[in-house]
């Protein structure tokens, strides 16, 4: 019997965990069905006009309470609905950035939507386009601000797999704005490791490095900025160098197809 | 009849597991770490005393298999590999009795993580991913600590009021 008892709780408690966390996570689809369906605002309507002060005094303690009842339940829902708007905003802010930075590219470059993330063995995402849309193995992707997260590690029809910066695996070439050539490779989330390729003889104190035509990547796109000066060491200039994007923040990402666009 | 309903229906439930983790759970990080539902389902099925887990072991070895077949880096076969070994173990840990059940997640949880860890040494970059082993190993602990809690909350919201555990 006491487990009969339990066996409810369970499937409540369950079952109220996936409704929110379908509704926090999705686009709050449930939510806006819910609050089509069943519109609380209009269930109970109080009307003052005719009440006398006496009258008000009679206001029953169950009316006064259900309509407290009431009032909680049209405020969850106006949270929950503002909630909703707020991350639909914020998705409709980031495609925005996307479409201006898409207008002032003049390389083909394609939107995406970040289906998930894996973190072990190295850190991918997992990301909606593929090779039908013309995506293929190696292209750069980039944030909706236009800075690097990773490169395509494998791409399928249907989908792809983005190969992240912070992972262990990353390695690019890149060059800084003299056009001096570097290999990088990860060192943690926030640090790449930046190592010459040729003798460059200098210690170089600032900059920005980017990826390059040079090495087929599409262009010129941002990946790390050098806050510490690379130092120069048996004709070697190596140091750590930091990572401009914050991968994690979005929902999509952009993909750098290597064509020139022809107008 | 009655088992292959009861294999069908094991089957459809990890399935469904396996969607929600791609669709939901890959998206909601925690410290840039991932929360593994499919170790967490392994974790549950032995915290039900009645359960019989040699019913489990073949939808467990489909699931990975899905599971890989989806990853497109993922070697198919790796990850049922993982979690059939990750439920053996624990299956014999219980049946020895030493240890207390959230000790017996953590080394379920270590078991898995650290596999898959050197699974990226045996498999790819052998020569790179082994001097950069620290950090790899780094990643895995912090992995199999947040999913320990996890998974520990998680139990604990299941067996709240129960007495035979």
């Amino acid at each position: 019997m006491k487990k009969v008892k339990f066996v409810f709780g369970y499937i409540y408690i369950v079952i109220s965990i996936f409704v929110f966390s379908f509704d926090l996570l999705s686009e709050g689809v449930v939510k806006k069905t819910i609050n089509n369906r069943v519109d609380i605002s209009n269930i109970y309507t109080a009307n003052f006009q005719n009440n006398s002060s006496i009258g008000n005094f009679l206001f029953s303690i169950s009316k006064i309470k259900s309509e407290n009842e009431l009032l909680k339940k049209q405020i969850t829902t106006l949270q929950n609905k503002n909630n909703s708007n707020i991350e639909l905003e914020k998705e409709i802010q980031e495609l925005k950035t996307v479409l201006q930075y898409q207008s002032s590219s003049e390389q083909i470059i394609l939107t995406t939507k970040i289906l998930g993330f894996e973190t072990l063995p190295s850190k991918k995402a997992l990301i909606d386009i593929g090779e039908n849309r013309g995506v293929s193995d190696g292209d750069i992707v980039l944030d909706p601000e236009g800075n690097v997260v990773g490169y395509i590690k494998f791409s399928l029809p249907m989908y792809s797999e983005v190969l992240l910066i912070s992972s262990l695996e990353f390695t690019l070439n890149a060059i800084d704005n003299e056009g001096n050539q570097y290999l990088l490779s990860n060192i943690d989330d926030e640090k790449l490791f930046s190592r010459s390729i040729e003798n460059i003889e200098s210690d170089i104190l600032s900059g920005v490095l980017t990826t390059s035509r040079v090495f087929n990547q599409g262009g010129e796109y941002p990946i790390a900025i050098i806050s510490t000066p690379l130092i120069n060491k048996d004709g070697v200039t190596s140091g750590a160098v930091t990572i401009l994007s914050d991968i994690y923040e979005y929902k999509y990402f952009q993909i750098v197809t290597r064509e020139i666009r022809d107008y | 009849m009655n088992k292959v309903l009861k294999f069908l229906s094991s089957l459809v439930f990890l399935l469904f597991i396996l969607w929600f983790d791609f669709n939901f759970i890959s998206k909601f990080l925690i410290f840039d770490l991932r929360f593994s539902l499919l170790l967490l389902s392994v974790v549950v099925l032995h915290n039900f005393k009645q359960n019989n887990i040699e019913d489990w072991y073949l939808p467990l070895f489909l699931l990975g298999v899905v599971n890989d077949l989806i990853l497109p880096t993922s070697y198919i076969g790796l990850t049922s590999f993982f979690l059939l070994s990750v439920c053996v173990a624990m299956g014999r840990l219980k049946e020895v009795g030493l240890l207390s059940f959230p000790a017996q997640i953590f080394i379920g949880d270590s078991i898995f993580y650290l596999l898959t860890a050197s699974s990226i040494i045996a498999i790819s970059g052998v020569n790179l991913t082994f001097l950069l082993l620290g950090s790899l190993l780094y990643d895995a602990f912090k992995l199999i600590f947040l999913n320990f809690v996890l998974q520990l909350f998680i139990i604990w919201i299941f067996n709240f009021g129960r007495n035979n555990v």
